[in-house]
């Protein structure tokens, strides 16, 4: 065999064992890693409903709890005019036939990236419940404290409306401290990232808003 | 610091002590330093990173040296990637299946192991030249000196960063602020800075001869 046929040769035999045990690494843990990206999803579902997962648990048995307590609806929400049809479902948390927390899906653009996150509210929407961000790419330990947990706990029990009555939040910035039933302290050193999450928030609670009254089905 | 006739070649030792000390690969090679910056926010994605490059540079070296004799000149450096590859993605998506919060943390950093001049460095100076055993240790061995580099940066940045360890329940006293520029790039420089200095203050390099 001459060199430039053993080069060819060797490339072709080392790039097919690689393929192969790559192939094979991949087949085998396909399964599991397809189990815990669905998961992570009902994860982020059930903490911002409230609903408590004991730390380590399965991926299986996580979406079994969240099979049981967690119901769907879709509703007309639109985003710019057209149907959200992705985003319009609202993730519910009943009790005795009442909703007792209704969670939706938000996203914008963050800082660095886009943000994606899950907002629960009180059935008509009044006050907040919980708020979790599942998807980031903030500063981590400037903007990335959105997922820390005091920024998070902020907004359980605020109100979802301002002293004029429309829907939002404030994320107090430029060293204003939160005040009143409507108003969050935001991140020092991550002013953009704070308003960016007001921005988003604001956004998706305009959002269900026009959607309340044509809700459609509970699944 | 000779140790000839050891158990396994007689240079284990020697290799050994070279790879995470004397000639470390960061501190000293200033190899690598790229992933050390970027993932050494937290000390438990340090650890988890040397892990993997402890056992991506193993297991390269161990594979690139069996096939020194076959692998031909002209596509050596394209066979060792390929070779670095496979482990980096093999290890990346045991990541993913069994031990996602981490995968989730480390994020693109995992799979750029690929383009790690260590592991590189080592196939081309190492294992291309030496028997397979010593090639394991000496991966190994430059694992653990990235290891150990990325270990402390890890430490010092997460304890003064952001006040406490969770993971070693370790926590500065409330009085503390946190100084938040060591979770952030620029202090990934700093702490690296300090690091090397401490590091050659223990151990001065020879004398560069004239």
């Amino acid at each position: 065999m001459n060199d430039s046929t053993y080069t060819v040769f060797f490339a072709v035999v080392l790039g097919t064992v690689c393929a192969v045990i790559l192939t094979a690494v991949g087949q085998f843990t396909q399964p599991f890693r397809e189990a815990n990206a669905e998961a992570e999803i009902k994860k982020n579902i059930l903490s911002v409903l409230d609903i408590k997962v004991a730390e380590g648990t399965s991926p299986a048995d996580l979406i079994k709890i969240y099979e049981k307590n967690v119901k769907i609806e879709k509703t007309g929400a639109t985003e710019g005019g057209k149907s959200a049809s992705k985003n319009s479902k609202r993730y519910l948390r009943m009790e005795n036939g009442k909703i007792q927390t209704a969670a939706v899906h938000f996203s914008g653009p963050g800082l660095w990236g886009p943000v994606y996150g899950y907002l629960a509210t009180d059935g008509s929407m009044k006050n907040i419940k919980g708020i979790t961000f599942y998807k980031h790419e903030e500063t981590p330990g400037l903007g990335g404290e959105i997922d820390a947990d005091w920024f998070r706990d902020q907004f359980k029990g605020k109100s979802t409306r301002r002293s004029d009555g429309s829907f939002g939040i404030t994320v107090c910035t430029g060293g204003k401290k939160a005040s009143g039933n409507n108003e969050v302290d935001g991140i020092t050193g991550a002013t953009l990232t704070s308003e960016k999450v007001q921005a988003m928030l604001v956004k998706v609670m305009q959002t269900f808003d026009k959607s309340k009254t044509s809700s459609k089905e509970v699944k | 610091m000779s140790t000839h006739g050891g158990v396994c070649c007689g240079k284990c030792g020697e290799t050994l002590i070279a790879g995470a000390w004397r000639n470390n690969p960061i501190s000293i090679q200033v190899l690598g330093v790229c992933s050390a910056l970027a993932v050494t926010s937290r000390l438990e994605n340090s650890l988890v990173m040397s892990a993997a490059l402890i056992f991506v540079t193993a297991m390269s070296n161990l594979i690139v040296s069996v096939l020194r004799t076959s692998i031909p000149r002209r596509i050596r450096m394209i066979a060792e990637v390929a070779i670095i590859a496979t482990f980096v993605i093999m290890f990346d998506q045991l990541l993913k299946g069994f031990y996602f919060d981490m995968s989730k943390q480390l994020g693109p950093y995992v799979g750029l192991i690929i383009t790690n001049c260590i592991v590189m460095g080592r196939a081309e100076a190492f294992a291309l030249q030496n028997p397979p055993v010593l090639s394991i240790v000496d991966g190994i061995a430059n694992g653990i000196g990235y290891g150990i580099v990325l270990t402390a940066i890890g430490f010092f940045r997460e304890l003064f960063g952001t006040g406490a360890i969770p993971m070693l329940g370790l926590s500065l006293p409330a009085a503390y602020v946190p100084n938040q520029m060591l979770i952030l790039a620029p202090g990934a420089f700093v702490a690296l800075g300090f690091l090397v200095a401490l590091f050659n203050w223990i151990s001065p390099k020879e004398e560069e001869a004239n």
